[in-house]
């Protein structure tokens, strides 16, 4: 019985539950000291002057420190493995924190004050006085005097920013249907729980520096080659723990300012040093999901087959960040259009970087393209999911390739039966509970199903356990579980004899988890190098004299239920542990990896579903609440049912809220966050969040991987945002194209 | 708080065994010996493990190989088995340091959540073997050397399993000697936590949740917003929810103060503990203890008979949870509403 | 955090003997508004006089009325059997707001007392008033979103954000204080002011002048709490409304109605309240009171809607509380003051 499949309950279940996890900020480091930071008001000029002197001399205080005294760091690498981290398009921010005067953005950390005690660190931080030369900040879109328009996503030349396939000005002059609308979404920040956190700790080792970074990141490669790299050290003088995050969300990867600056303050006062960051904090140096105005133009037949399409993204960035919300994620590929445009525009405004959330260009991109598609269907006169099967794209309409796996319409079909999508009435405003308007929606949801390289060790240890690691994460993904089975089902063990440890980059090298990857990218790997030990294992047996299976070629033996045994002969054979104890080896040990081969080059590989909602809208008061979503996916077979149900619906639920409440406001003429809390940040709670229906076909992608799985983590976020903006159309017959759908917006005026 | 009534107290001659290895715990005389006791569970500390060996190393003799040993020997000792018994342990998870002799120096018995820190580990061999004066890595009393002791330690490294563990009841050391640095501006606090009392120095600005976190170690309870926006860092003053971040530790004072630490009975979890376990009602785990806390709060108080789901949404909306893992919350605690 | 001494105090005249005398102290309870804000480091007390544990925990029985002790856990007063039957409205009001852990820990003097959630007044590098009088005020030329409608100064335009205030407002509860000067009483819709050209004092009360006592008074009618609000549940109103009133013969007796989240105050409506008065109650005349309510509204840049969905909450309040549409849930929980309810609750096609 394969443990791949199977509901297991998380094995850092126990640890979460009694509070035994231990998350960044929670290292008992000895000899920790605090820093805190001191951030700008102003979104744009100089620091004149910063005084520093009542701090400095405050108790507890041993260091402040700014642009005029701190080390200095080396410019970022342009590129980190395959992803761009300069220029437009490009991931991250290039600033290096505290190395000039320049301010770019309000909330810019300013200088770090380091004291004894984290209590004595912030009130000393409130005692530094910043003079500062101001200039005008430019903070909207429309008006930015630096636009350009990039032309890859994060230097990938698959995904050009600036595309056009056939000729879709021809085409929608001549369109009988034209449809064109203007859709925005605001500032959103993923808001994990746990606040940002670095401990660094610098000592010598062999007389070399030698840094320790204890970091919320769920890119653990990729950090420890950023700060090796800004502080000029070998990456092998790097090491960062991180075996528990709590919730990323798009964040905790691509940012580097918090854990630069910790070690920066850990060098100069000598001693490890703490920033927790304060949840104020966030939301200037954790990134966020930039701002939309997005332009549809579709062009249709009346019998409702799409031939032109058009969207054409106005976004921001930071002064040093090129990151390019890619809204056209999602119109790319989803209908059988033949002639399309894309065109992502990028305003550099002074304010904070942005960075991938959950679903990036997806979430919102796809909001606007299914609800110009709902938009349409009305126009039509259609069925929105009828609509939609008139354009079921059977291969994808800008690469001609042909999907690896997709299975959508079945997804349509058992999401109108979950939801009674044909029992509703279908005609706008026509439902009605005492003073709440009833409506339902629809959208189709979709995430690209990635895969990068990974490695993995495998050690067998003489009593018959078995333990595979790997330099991933564990964010609530469920790493640690999935992992651990599909080990499992690769040594022929049981789950209970089996561990998988992540979270540190001393282990065998793993990707950035991110962009729904983690289980095609590490399941294979882990698989791999269960494969090479038993391969060792085997040779092993076959070489030994009072082995059963002493002469017998490695091809002619299996693993079965943590046995070697003869393939002719399955009854010949003996248990791992026995080959070990009697080779007097305490464990074996195997390093092997994985990586995604051409089919990726045969094959469009994509996830899919279908998103339905129910909502009752109070339109005197403005109120919107779900009353249910249903969601079906397409997302290949399933590791563990369990953990992908959590996080289906946590991607829906995440949905919900950039729907209903989610936005960060900054004061248009200062740039400082006037949201900046999580009593102002409003996400979804208890209350806000439905029961969620959740249906999978399970059935494998023959083309991703041995396992057949694609990754879940983004999927149940997209969709949502237009399935329910549709059922508020369908509600009250209005169309709202601005989110989140707040009650100033619906209230009736 | 298990007893600890039975434990194998300092100065004790430590019984002879066989360890899983083959070997006797007897064969190991001559050289101090760490034995960990834990239960036979995963714990994804290998890096914590690291850690705390790499800090050992530093102090005790650089360049010693042995983090390899600590990866590839996650072998505990049963904190159920018949040895554990023999030392009193009986389920606890607990660390004893053996003398050249066979004598209990020093031991410590760790609640369930809470964690070993490394430099109580140190304490405890700096007390069993202070550092010479010069500081330079020499003979020490017993006539072993720095680089000895480390390697006679790893030699039971197959018996170092470090799962975590607290200041005891009522210890005086850590938090006090880091306050004692701190010099003025400090006010006696005592708090009684999980039923024990811990005497505290602090800075009058401490909120709880820091002095849990920070002082005491207990880092169950977690920080999200330390404004009273998240939930997160709910602990249960005189048995009803309240929040750990909008308290000031000096406040907390004469209150019966109930953190995540203190929720199950031993070994044994809480029913809701459980039911999120089995309803998979959390995925990072970060908002995890806050939920459980006002959850157990919830259902203990007579003011809010909240059974249905309508009602939980409403009486637990302070709780937030980003990875949204609501319904399973729900399912879950309606399981023990029903049980 | 601002350094401070802390005390805790054994009586309420040692309390006030504490802190009247300084500048500088101030007292403190529950903590869940105090500690909030200082740290953010817009309180900056230098001496904390703790009066959690004074023997001001009672409810009793008073003139006919309630006399809740200032110290009265906001748990205790919204599920204390008679508030809860008596004056549903209080208890909707305080299980409409904030959270459990924070109900538990909030007192009842405390919650009325907590302070504006502008957003500029949180922020200490932006220019307040109320914060820093004197530094202007960043909001009037701001996001507005929160602000009020009536009753603003060229000063100061942050709303109160105390859900529990206005249903005491509508109720015409009073507040027993001890003060320097000794005790006194004051009528609950006078202890709010408005900001004028000192808007950095919320309240008429002095300097150490300690808040012992909420009264409500003997009170035979219906009173109803509603909340409009961008989350299901633990948000501040974007407005709110409460309605105390007393039928007979088919009209109106006396009608009491106060709005929150539009100004600086609970903002109670005399003239609406005497336009009601001896009336049959009917959606129609609701209608043209909410009309005249919000007549002298002065809408910002960007809290215009609150003009709309205050006068539809006002309209809902009064045909909920004079009986002529069901409360949304039962009377005295969060589910009747709620408006939107929570999610889910529907699940067939209609």
């Amino acid at each position: 019985m394969p443990a791949t499949g199977k509901p297991l309950d998380r094995v850092d279940g126990r640890l979460k539950v009694t509070g035994a996890a231990r998350y960044t900020a929670e290292w008992d480091v000895p000899g920790l000291v605090y820093g805190a930071v001191v951030d700008s008001s102003i979104a744009h000029g100089t620091v004149q002057a910063i005084d520093v002197a009542a701090a400095r001399n405050a108790p507890g205080v041993l260091a402040v420190l700014t642009h005029e005294n701190a080390p200095r760091l080396q410019p970022l690498p342009d590129k980190v493995g395959e992803t761009q981290f300069r220029g437009e398009g490009g991931i991250t921010e290039t600033r290096q924190p505290l190395q000039s005067a320049a301010i770019e953005y309000a909330g810019q950390p300013l200088a770090v004050v380091v004291a004894d005690t984290y209590e004595r660190a912030r009130h000393a931080a409130t005692l530094v006085r910043v003079t500062y030369a101001g200039q005008a900040p430019q903070l909207a879109m429309a008006t930015a005097s630096r636009k350009t328009l990039p032309e890859t996503f994060l230097g990938n030349n698959k995904e050009k920013l600036q595309v056009t396939v056939g000729n879709p000005e021809a085409a929608l002059a001549a369109a009988p249907v034209r449809l064109e609308a203007v859709y925005e979404s605001a500032i959103t920040h993923h808001n994990p729980l746990e606040l940002l956190a670095t401990i660094a700790r610098w000592e010598k080792r062999d007389g070399a520096d030698f840094l320790t970074l204890y970091d919320t990141t769920r890119a653990l490669e990729v950090l420890q080659e950023v700060m090796a790299t800004s502080l000029a050290l070998p990456k092998e003088s790097v090491h960062v723990i991180c075996p528990f995050i709590g919730g990323a969300f798009g964040a905790k990867g691509w940012l580097y300012a918090p854990p630069l600056l910790t070690a920066m303050a850990a060098r100069v006062v000598g001693r490890p040093v703490k920033i927790e960051w304060r949840r104020q904090d966030m939301f200037a140096v954790a990134g966020q999901r930039a701002a939309t105005r997005q332009t549809l133009t579709l062009g249709a037949t009346r019998d409702g087959r799409i031939t032109a399409l058009r969207h054409d993204t106005l976004t921001h960035s930071s002064q040093s960040s090129g990151f390019t919300e890619p809204c056209a994620r999602v119109s790319r590929m989803l209908y059988a259009v033949p002639n399309m445009s894309f065109a992502h525009q990028l305003a550099h405004l002074h304010l904070p970087s942005p960075c991938p959330m959950r679903g990036p260009g997806e979430t919102v991109g796809g909001w606007a393209l299914e609800c110009a598609i709902d938009e349409l269907a009305a126009k039509l006169n259609l069925d929105p999911v009828e609509l939609r099967l008139r354009n079921y794209a059977e291969k994808n309409p800008e690469t001609g390739k042909p999907w690896s796996s997709k299975h959508l319409r079945e997804c349509y079909a058992r999401g109108r039966q979950l939801i009674g999508w044909d029992a509703r009435n279908p005609q706008p405003r026509s439902m009605r509970e005492g003073t709440q308007l009833i409506g339902y929606g629809m959208a189709t949801t979709m995430y690209p199903a990635g895969r990068r390289e990974a490695k993995a060790r495998a050690t067998l240890f003489a009593d018959g356990r078995a333990l595979v690691q790997s330099a991933t994460h564990e964010l609530g993904n469920g790493a640690y579980t999935v992992f651990r089975q599909i080990s499992a089902d690769a040594l022929a063990l049981p789950v209970e004899r089996v561990r998988f440890e992540l979270g540190d980059s001393s282990l065998p090298s793993a990707p950035t988890t991110g962009g729904s990857t983690t289980t095609a990218t590490v399941g294979p790997a882990a698989q791999a190098a269960a494969q090479a030990v038993l391969e060792a294992l085997k040779s092993l047996a076959g070489r030994d004299p009072a082995s059963p299976l002493h002469g017998a070629a490695p091809e002619a033996i299996e693993a079965r239920e943590g046995r070697l045994v003869l393939k002719s002969s399955p009854a010949t054979g003996e248990e791992y542990g026995a080959i070990l104890r009697r080779t007097k080896l305490p464990s074996l040990v195997a390093t092997d990896g994985a990586k995604p081969g051409e089919e990726r080059e045969k094959y469009s590989f994509y996830s899919f579903g279908a998103v339905f909602a129910q909502v009752r809208v109070d339109e005197a008061s403005g109120t919107l609440r779900v009353a249910r979503l249903c969601g079906v996916y397409d997302v290949g077979r399933l590791m563990n049912p369990k953990t992908a149900h959590s996080q289906i619906i946590g991607g829906m639920a995440m949905g919900l809220g950039a729907t209903l409440m989610e936005a960060t406001h900054y004061d248009a003429r200062t740039g400082r966050a006037v949201v900046r809390n999580l009593a102002d940040y409003h996400v979804p709670s208890m209350a806000d969040t439905p029961d969620m229906q959740v249906e999978w076909l399970g059935i494998p992608d023959p083309h991703i991987s041995e396992l057949g799985a694609r990754g879940i983590g983004e999927i149940g976020c997209v969709g949502t945002a237009a399935a329910i903006t549709n059922a508020v159309f369908h509600a009250t017959g209005r169309r709202l194209r601005s989110l989140p759908l707040t009650p100033d917006k619906l209230v009736n005026s | 708080m298990a007893e600890l009534t039975d434990l194998l107290p300092t100065g004790a001659s430590a019984p002879d065994a066989v360890l899983s290895d083959g070997s006797r715990l007897s064969d190991l005389r001559g050289r101090p010996v760490i034995l960990a006791f834990a239960p036979d569970e995963w714990n994804p500390t290998h890096a914590y493990q690291s850690e705390i060996f790499a800090r050992l190393s530093q102090e005790f003799g650089a360049g010693a190989a042995f983090v390899d040993t600590a990866t590839e020997d996650w072998h505990a000792l049963d904190c159920r088995g018949t040895l554990a018994a023999q030392f009193g342990v009986c389920g606890q998870q607990a660390l004893f340091l053996l003398d050249e002799h066979g004598i209990v120096r020093w031991q410590t018995v760790v609640g369930p959540g809470q964690q070993l820190r490394a430099g109580q580990v140190l304490a405890a061999l700096q007390a069993l073997h202070p550092a010479p004066a010069n500081g330079a890595s020499g003979e020490w009393g017993s006539g072993l050397s720095r680089r000895t002791f480390v390697t006679a330690t790893l030699a039971a490294a197959a018996l170092l399993l470090l799962p975590g563990c607290s200041p005891g009841a009522d210890d005086k050391s850590a938090p006090n000697a880091q306050a004692a640095a701190r010099g003025s501006g400090q006010v006696a606090v005592t708090l009684t936590i999980n039923g024990k009392t811990h005497r505290l120095q602090l800075d009058p600005r401490v909120a709880l949740l820091d002095a849990l976190r920070e002082e005491l170690h207990l880092t169950g309870t977690k920080k999200g917003c330390d404004h009273g926006q998240c939930g997160a860092c709910t602990v249960h003053l005189d048995g009803q929810s309240a929040l750990s971040c909008l308290t000031l530790a000096v406040m907390a004072q004469g209150k019966r103060i109930t953190t995540i630490e203190g929720l199950a009975s031993g070994e044994e979890l809480h029913p809701l503990q459980a039911a999120f376990l089995k309803h998979d009602a959390f995925q990072c785990g970060y908002c995890t203890p806050g939920q459980l806390m006002a959850a157990s709060a919830l259902l203990q108080d007579p003011h809010t008979p909240a059974g249905s789901a309508v009602e939980l949404r409403e009486a637990l909306s302070g709780n937030l949870c980003r990875c949204a893992a609501y319904p399973n919350i729900i399912a879950a605690i309606q399981e023990v509403q029903r049980a | 955090m601002h350094p401070f001494q802390y005390q805790r105090a054994e009586s309420a005249e040692q309390a006030v003997a504490a802190v009247a005398p300084n500048p500088a102290a101030t007292f403190i309870a529950g903590g869940t508004s105090h500690v909030d804000l200082m740290k953010e480091d817009v309180h900056r007390p230098a001496l904390l006089v703790d009066v959690s544990a004074l023997p001001l925990r009672e409810i009793s029985a008073f003139e006919g009325g309630l006399r809740i002790g200032a110290g009265v856990s906001n748990t205790a007063a919204a599920y204390h059997a008679d508030v809860q039957r008596r004056y549903p409205a209080v208890s909707e009001a305080l299980l409409a707001g904030a959270s459990m852990q924070i109900r538990n820990m909030a007192t009842m003097a405390g919650n009325p007392l907590q302070r504006t959630r502008c957003p500029y007044f949180r922020d200490p590098t932006q220019a307040c008033n109320k914060r820093q009088p004197g530094s202007g005020c960043a909001a009037i030329g701001g996001y507005n979103h929160v602000h009020a409608l009536f009753g603003a100064s060229a000063a100061c335009i942050a709303t109160h954000p105390s859900d529990l205030a206005v249903a005491l407002s509508a109720l015409d509860a009073r507040v027993q204080t001890l003060g320097p000067r000794g005790p006194r009483t004051i009528a609950f819709p006078e202890l709010h002011r408005l900001p004028g050209d000192t808007p950095h004092l919320d309240t008429v009360l002095a300097h150490g002048e300690l808040i012992t006592s909420i009264d409500l008074l003997a009170f035979t009618g219906r009173s109803h709490y509603l909340k409009v609000r961008e989350r299901a549940s633990y948000a501040y109103a974007l407005v709110s409304c409460a309605v105390a009133l007393e039928m007979s013969g088919g009209k109106l007796q006396r009608v009491r109605v106060a709005l929150g989240g539009v100004a600086h105050k609970p903002w109670r409506l005399p003239a609406v309240e005497a336009m009601l008065a001896e009336q049959p109650p009917s959606e129609k005349l609701f209608r043209a009171a909410a009309q005249a309510a919000f007549a002298d509204a002065r809408p910002l840049k960007h809290n215009a809607y609150k003009v709309p969905m205050g006068r539809d909450l006002l309209v809902r309040a009064l045909l909920e509380t004079s009986g002529l549409r069901p409360l949304q849930g039962p009377a005295g929980t969060a589910f009747a003051a709620s408006v939107g309810g929570v999610a889910g609750q529907l699940a067939a096609p209609r």
